[in-house]
C-alpha cells in the first residue's frame, strides 16, 4: 500500500515512465507523411520521452535523502468500500446505458446511489429518482430535442 | 455620425418591445445554457438557429447573441458550487470558487461573479462601441507564428499553476498534451496512437477530461468519506459584502481589459483568457497564498475576462466577418441565413441593424446582472442538498454534458476514468490545472506549430522575427524564467509561495 507521498511519488514516476514507454512505443509506429515540416510522429515522440524521464526523476527525487515526506491521506476499509461502490456504480451505469437507455439507466443509478449512500428509504430515493429523469427528459429529451441511447423507450 | 449618435439610434430600435423581449430570453436562455456543464453557447445558438427564420434579422440575432454572452454569466455557477466546470473557461473559477463555497461563501462567490461578469462584460461592449474601427486591424495581424506564440505563452503559465509542484505540473501538462494528439494528425490526417481502435480517430475531447478531473473525483473523495454535504457547517452568506467588492473592483477591470484584447484574437478562446487572468491576478495580487484555497479576486478576474473576451470577439467579427470562435461562427451562420454578411459593407449598408445589436448587449448585460443576482441564493441553497443526493445529480449531469458533445460512449468512460486519474492526482499531489491547460491548448498549439513550420520553410526562427509572435515569446520566456527563480528562491530560502493544491 502506498502510505507516503514518498511512495506515492514513486509510484507516479514508474505509471508515468510506463505511459511515456508506451507512447513511446506507439508514437513510432505512426506512419510516415510526405506532406508538413514536422513528422506526425515528432511531437508525441518528445513527449513521451519527457514522460520516461520526468517519471525516472521523480522516483530519484522520492528516493534521495532530503525528500521530505508526508502521509497519504487515504479513506479507511469501509471508505475504500464505499468508493469502490461509487465507481462500480458509475461504471454500471456506463455499461448498462446502450442497451437499458439513458433515462432507465439514469433512474436506477439515482435511485441506487441516493437509497446506499443516504440510507433513505426507498421511496424517497425512488422519489428523487423518478424526479431527476422527469426533469431531464423534459430539459434535454423534449424541449432540446438531444439524442441519447433510448434503450427499450421509443423516445 | 459619430459612434455616439448612432448608438443612440441603436438604443432607440433595441428598446422596442420585440427586440427586449428576444435580448431577455436568449440571456434566460443563456444562462441556462451555462449552468448546464457541457452544453455551450455553440449547440444552443445551433439548435436555436432554425427556429429563428420566423423572426426579423434584430431580435433574431440580438437573441443569438444573447445566449453566447449570456452563457459567460451562467457557466461560473456549477464550477463554484459543485466543483463541476462546464466549459474549460470555468476551470480556475472552479479552483478558487468551489473552496470559497467549501467556506460558505458560494453566495458571495456567486454574487461577485456575476458584478463581475456584468463589468467586464460592459467594459468589452465599450471598447466594441468606439475603437471597434481601430482594433478590429489586430485580428488580422494574426497568422500561424502569432497564434503558436500566443498558445506557447498559455503553456508557460504551467509553470505559475503548478506551484511548489513544477516537475508533476510539468508531467501532467506533457501527460495533457500527449492525450490530446490521440486521433487524427491535424495536418496529414494520419492516425497516431489510436492502437487500431476506431473510436480514438476522432481523437479525444478536453471537456470530459475536465469533467472527470474535477466532478467525478470530487464525488470520489465526498463519498470515501462518507460527507454528508457540501458544507461542513449551516454558516453561509448570501451575497459579497461591499469589503468583497472593494477588494475585488480593480480585478474586474483589469480583466476586463485584458479578455477585451484577447478577444480580438480570433482563435483565442475565453478559456486561454481566463487562465491568463487567473495567473495575473495571482502575481499582481498582495496574498497569491490565498490563490486556489478561496481568492475571491481569482474568482472575479477569471469571470470578468471571460465575459470581456466574448464581447472583444464581435469586432473581428462585426469588422471583417471573422468568427473568433465555434460560437460566433454559428453566429455568423445566422447573419448569413438572412442574407448578410458582417464586415465592411454591413457597417455602410446595415448601420442601424449593426448598432441596434451593440445596444441590445449594453441591455443584455444589465438583464444579465438584474436576472443573475437574485439567482445567487437560490443556485447557493444547492450547496445544501445533502451530499448522497448532489453526488449521483452531479454525475448524471457530468454524464449528459459529456455524450451531448458528440454522442459517443467513449466521452462518457473517458469522464469515468479520468475520475479516478483526478481522485489519485489529488492524493498524490499532483497539480490538476496544468493537464487542464494543456489538454485546452494541445490543439492551437500543435497547428500553428506544424504551419509556421511550413511558412518558414521549418525555421522556427519565424517565432522570433515578427513582432508580435516576438512580444508573445519574450513574456512567456520571462514568465517561465520568473516561475523558475521562485521556485529555486522557495527551496533556498524556504520562501512561501504559491500551493500545489490547483
Amino acid at each position: 500500500m502506498i502510505k507516503t507521498l514518498r511512495a506515492g511519488d514513486t509510484a507516479a514516476g514508474i505509471f508515468l515512465s510506463g505511459v511515456g514507454v508506451i507512447a513511446l512505443l506507439a508514437s513510432m509506429q505512426i506512419a510516415s507523411s510526405m506532406s508538413g515540416m514536422l513528422h506526425p510522429r515528432t511531437l508525441p515522440v518528445i513527449l513521451s520521452i519527457l514522460l520516461i524521464l520526468g517519471g525516472a526523476w521523480l522516483v530519484l527525487r522520492a528516493r534521495a535523502p532530503q525528500y521530505t515526506d508526508k502521509p497519504i491521506e487515504w479513506p479507511d476499509p469501509a471508505g475504500w468500500k464505499r468508493w469502490g461502490l461509487a465507481l462500480a456504480f458509475m461504471a454500471s451505469y456506463a455499461l448498462l446505458m446502450p442497451g437499458l437507455g439513458f433515462l432507465l439507466t439514469t433512474f436506477l443509478f439515482t435511485t441506487t446511489f441516493i437509497a446506499y449512500f443516504g440510507k433513505y428509504k426507498i421511496w424517497v430515493a425512488f422519489a428523487w429518482g423518478l424526479g431527476t429523469v422527469g426533469f431531464i427528459y423534459v430539459l434535454f429529451v423534449w424541449l432540446l430535442q438531444m439524442d441519447f441511447p433510448a434503450g427499450p423507450f421509443p423516445f | 455620425m459619430d459612434a455616439w449618435n448612432m448608438l443612440l439610434q441603436g438604443f432607440g430600435s433595441a428598446l422596442s418591445p420585440i427586440n427586449l423581449l428576444f435580448a431577455l430570453i436568449g440571456c434566460i436562455a443563456g444562462t441556462l445554457v451555462g449552468v448546464l456543464p457541457g452544453l455551450g453557447p455553440t449547440a444552443a445558438i445551433a439548435m436555436l438557429l432554425p427556429l429563428t427564420t420566423m423572426l426579423p434579422p434584430a431580435p433574431a440575432i440580438i437573441m443569438m447573441a444573447a445566449i453566447y454572452y449570456g452563457a459567460m454569466y451562467g457557466g461560473s455557477t456549477t464550477a463554484i458550487l459543485v466543483n463541476i466546470p462546464g466549459e474549460a473557461s470555468s476551470v480556475p473559477t472552479a479552483l478558487d470558487g468551489y473552496q470559497l463555497n467549501l467556506q460558505g461563501r458560494g453566495g458571495p462567490a456567486l454574487g461577485i461573479s456575476a458584478i463581475s461578469s456584468f463589468v467586464a462584460g460592459t467594459l468589452g461592449v465599450l471598447g466594441l462601441t468606439f475603437f471597434a474601427p481601430l482594433l478590429s486591424q489586430v485580428a488580422l495581424a494574426f497568422g500561424p507564428p502569432e497564434y503558436f506564440a500566443l498558445a506557447f505563452l498559455g503553456l508557460s503559465l504551467i509553470i505559475s499553476l503548478s506551484g511548489r509542484a513544477l516537475v508533476k505540473g510539468v508531467l501532467a501538462a506533457a501527460f495533457g498534451l500527449l492525450i490530446s494528439m490521440i486521433g487524427l494528425d491535424p495536418l496529414t490526417g494520419v492516425a497516431r496512437m489510436t492502437f487500431g481502435q476506431p473510436l480514438l480517430m476522432a481523437g479525444i475531447e478536453f471537456v470530459p477530461i475536465i469533467m472527470g478531473l474535477f466532478a467525478v473525483s470530487e464525488v470520489l473523495l465526498n463519498v470515501e468519506s462518507s460527507v454528508k454535504g457540501i458544507l461542513s457547517d449551516k454558516k453561509i452568506e448570501w451575497l459579497p459584502s461591499l469589503a468583497d467588492l472593494r477588494a475585488t473592483w480593480a480585478a474586474m477591470l483589469r480583466a476586463g481589459a485584458l479578455g477585451f484584447f484577447m478577444g480580438l484574437i480570433p482563435g483565442c478562446s475565453p478559456a486561454v483568457t481566463s487562465f491568463m487572468a487567473y495567473d495575473l491576478e495571482k502575481r499582481v495580487s498582495k496574498h497569491p497564498e490565498r490563490f486556489g484555497k478561496g481568492a475571491m479576486d481569482a474568482v472575479a478576474a477569471v469571470e470578468g475576462a471571460n465575459n470581456a473576451t466574448a464581447s472583444g470577439g464581435f469586432v473581428p467579427l462585426f469588422a471583417f466577418g471573422i468568427p473568433s470562435g465555434p460560437a460566433l461562427a454559428v453566429l455568423l451562420g445566422g447573419f448569413m441565413m438572412y442574407g448578410l454578411q458582417p464586415g465592411p459593407r454591413l457597417m455602410t449598408e446595415q448601420p442601424q441593424l449593426l448598432w441596434t445589436i451593440i445596444a441590445s448587449m449594453y441591455i443584455g448585460n444589465v438583464v444579465l446582472l438584474i436576472l443573475n443576482l437574485p439567482l445567487v441564493g437560490l443556485w447557493a441553497r444547492m450547496a445544501l442538498i445533502p451530499f448522497p443526493i448532489l453526488g449521483p445529480l452531479i454525475v448524471a449531469f457530468t454524464f449528459i454534458g459529456a455524450y451531448s458533445l458528440r454522442f459517443q460512449m467513449l466521452d462518457i468512460w473517458i469522464v469515468v476514468l479520468f475520475g479516478v486519474i483526478g481522485y489519485l492526482m489529488r492524493k498524490f499531489g499532483f497539480p490538476v490545472a496544468p493537464l487542464v491547460l494543456a489538454a485546452v491548448l494541445a490543439k492551437l498549439f500543435e497547428t500553428s506549430l506544424i504551419q509556421s513550420l511550413v511558412i518558414s520553410q521549418g525555421s522556427p526562427l519565424i517565432f522570433f522575427t515578427r513582432p508580435i509572435a516576438l512580444g508573445f515569446m519574450l513574456v512567456a520566456l520571462s514568465s517561465m524564467a520568473r516561475g523558475m527563480w521562485l521556485q529555486f528562491k522557495t527551496h533556498t530560502a524556504n520562501v512561501a509561495l504559491e500551493d500545489s493544491d490547483v
